[in-house]
């Protein structure tokens, strides 16, 4: 796919495979010519930029215009459209020469014969292309026979209907095909030349003047331009598919842990499905294969291949596996397809592509998940992948079983530090508590006793105070006291006086009245004791007489005594106790005695 | 965390009495009653603060005794 230019006094003419790049070109002012599919833009530094960078990108540029020659296009000549385009835009200038015709002229005045016509057109041509031409085209409809190789050289209108073609018959002798074989080898032709590929031969025109048809008589073929033509599709999709980042999209998805439902994609009785059933069964494979027969050559297989994904992706397949058994460059090209591309970039399962070309890597190989080489290898792959899955659940079996005694080791670990953290924490707080609470406790003491002190002070202050004031009070009411006494007493020898001298007159009276007390006391007492003296009983008891007493009274009368008393009687020089036992009463005047009792 | 919460509360109550205690207008009586509470408020602490001396040791001591049994 290239873009060609032609830069002119004013306008630059733009031709080639120009639709994707169309609203580029409108963009830079360019109008589309339809007859000569071209576009014209204005000529200026910016239009030029960006057309020369689309033909670096894509391929292309800048288009010499043809001179009137007489020899044909060389092999490097470019393209016939854009060469036709740009004599299109250009009238003066032609791309062929027209030095073998001659004015068309009638030769009876009715114009010419078909046969007349067949032999101008075939003179033309043989002078228009005296020599073999390269040709661009897409082969159809090929078909071998004994003579010869025909098919159909085809132009697609660029986004138009594939219907939408032109066409030109070509023919490869058998003659030529071998001729072409021992240059190219035959693998190699056969691959070259089949239905679908882009191909650039040498051909010679001739016209077949019987039916009217143009024919290419091939004398040769471009490999390298079919390989290039297939690369630079293939690279194309790749780069649309990197653009919309879909070429990673599979790849992304997760291959599954346990594959037990294989979604098999291949040709039905193909050596690649058994391969790859085969292998599975080697293994032991305990899943399920779900087969999707495919047309995996030719043009059903973009339908087939298309289906079966979405079949298999429908029926909830775990991977699909892709697989035939190899071939050709040119059957595996089924693969490079858009279709087929999109169908892997849409699956929302892994995809295998086993498609089986060992050189090159076709574009269904490059976007799917993985690529294998064989059936057999594609295979080995599922059951590697449930291998890798056992061994991965072995593995993190033993690798949870390591972390769990980590684990549990480091937590061990942790609490032990934790538990003497919280020791010695705990041991650190109540230490704070009682240290605080001793500090407290000691600002307590301390203010309260500080508060008592002042207040003791205040105390003894205050008693300081009260006994300095009593004292000063008792001095007061010493010293007043003494004043009063004294002058009480002055006061009261004052008032004494006439007393003491009324006292002293009452002394001296009394002292008189005592002495003259005295001396009657003394003269009672001398007549007492004369008394006494003329009283004493003396005598009397010398003269036998006695006294009678009782309780310290003299017993005289009868009337003092009583039966039974007890008295006393004295003597000169004893005392006597009696007991008076009888009683007789004497009659004064008769002196008879009379006895009141008997004791 | 209600027996914190008590001893703080506590802590508080003894930290305001001595600051009380510091009023220069503070009747005597009054001193004493402060005093007296804060030193029935000391001695509780002291004795919480020794139960949960206790407390913490006996549960270090289960704690060892369990981790030997293990």
């Amino acid at each position: 796919m290239s873009v060609y230019y032609i830069t002119q006094s004013q306008c630059i003419l733009v031709s080639g495979k120009t639709y994707p790049y169309r609203e580029v070109l409108r963009n830079l002012g360019g109008q589309y010519q339809a007859q000569d599919k071209s576009w014209l833009l204005p000529l200026n530094d910016e239009s030029l930029q960006k057309i020369e960078e689309l033909c670096r990108t894509i391929g292309g540029g800048p288009q010499k215009v043809a001179r009137p020659a007489p020899a044909p296009a060389p092999a490097s000549a470019p393209p016939p459209r854009a060469a036709a385009a740009a004599a299109a835009a250009i009238p003066n200038e032609t791309l062929v020469s027209d030095a073998g015709f001659e004015p068309v002229t009638s030769l009876h005045g009715e114009g010419l014969t078909i046969a007349e016509l067949m032999q101008k057109l075939q003179l033309a041509i043989s002078h228009s292309f005296p020599r073999s031409l390269w040709v661009m085209g897409e082969i159809q409809n090929f078909r071998q026979t004994a003579t010869g190789s025909y098919f159909q050289l085809a132009d697609f209108k660029e986004g138009a209907s594939r219907s939408a073609t032109m066409t030109v018959n070509a023919t490869i002798w058998r003659s030529q095909w071998l001729d072409m074989e021992r240059k190219l080898g035959r693998d190699t032709l056969k691959e070259l030349m089949a239905d679908g590929l882009r191909v650039r031969m040498l051909v010679d025109i001739s016209l077949f003047k019987d039916r009217g048809q143009i024919s290419l008589q091939v004398q040769g073929i471009d490999p390298t331009f079919t390989k290039g033509s297939l690369a630079l599709a293939r690279e194309k999709l790749l780069r649309e598919l990197r653009t919309k980042g879909l070429d990673q999209k599979n790849k992304q998805l997760p291959w599954p842990a346990f594959p037990l439902r294989i979604g098999l994609i291949s040709a039905d009785e193909s050596r690649a499905k058994s391969d790859f059933l085969d292998q599975l069964l080697v293994y032991g494979f305990p899943g399920q294969v779900l087969f999707f027969p495919a047309q995996m050559q030719g043009e059903n297989t973009l339908r087939d291949v298309v289906s079966g994904i979405q079949a298999l992706e429908a029926r909830h397949c775990d991977m699909i596996v892709i697989t035939r058994g190899g071939g050709s460059a040119a059957d595996l090209r089924w693969f490079d397809s858009p279709e087929i591309a999109y169908s892997i970039t849409a699956a929302r399962v892994p995809i295998v592509a086993a498609i089986g070309h060992h050189e090159d890597v076709c574009v269904a190989e490059e976007i799917s998940a993985r690529r294998e080489k064989t059936p057999t290898a594609a295979a080995d792959f599922c059951v590697h992948l449930l291998q890798k899955t056992r061994e991965r659940i072995e593995q993190l079996s033993l690798v949870m079983s390591r972390s769990m005694d980590e684990r549990v080791r480091l937590q061990t670990q942790i609490l032990q530090n934790l538990k003497a953290r919280l020791h010695l924490g705990t041991k650190q707080l109540t230490h704070q508590h009682e240290s605080h609470l001793q500090t407290v406790r000691n600002e307590l003491q301390m203010r309260s006793e500080r508060r008592l002190m002042q207040w003791t002070t205040q105390t003894q202050n205050l008693r300081q105070n009260l006994f300095q004031r009593l004292q000063f009070l008792l001095r007061e009411q010493t010293n007043r006291r003494q004043r009063l006494s004294q002058d009480l007493h002055h006061r009261a020898l004052t008032a004494l006086l006439p007393k003491r001298y009324e006292i002293e007159d009452q002394k001296r009276a009394l002292g008189s009245m005592m002495r003259e007390t005295l001396q009657q006391q003394r003269e009672k007492i001398l007549h007492l004791e004369k008394l006494l003296i003329q009283s004493d009983p003396q005598p009397w008891m010398a003269q036998g007489w006695t006294q009678l007493f009782a309780e310290g009274r003299k017993l005289d009368r009868a009337d003092q005594l009583e039966p039974g008393m007890h008295v006393r009687a004295r003597l000169i020089d004893a005392l006597l106790e009696l007991k008076l036992e009888s009683l007789t009463r004497l009659d004064p005047n008769k002196s008879a005695i009379k006895k009141e009792s008997s004791l | 965390m209600k027996e914190s919460q008590s001893y703080q509360k506590m802590l508080e109550e003894v930290e305001g009495l001595v600051r009380d205690i510091a009023a220069p207008d503070l009747d005597l009586d009054v001193m004493v009653q402060k005093v007296e509470r804060g030193y029935e408020l000391i001695r509780s602490m002291k004795l919480r603060l020794e139960e949960t001396k206790t407390r913490i040791d006996q549960l270090h001591q289960r704690y060892d005794e369990s981790e030997a049994g293990t």
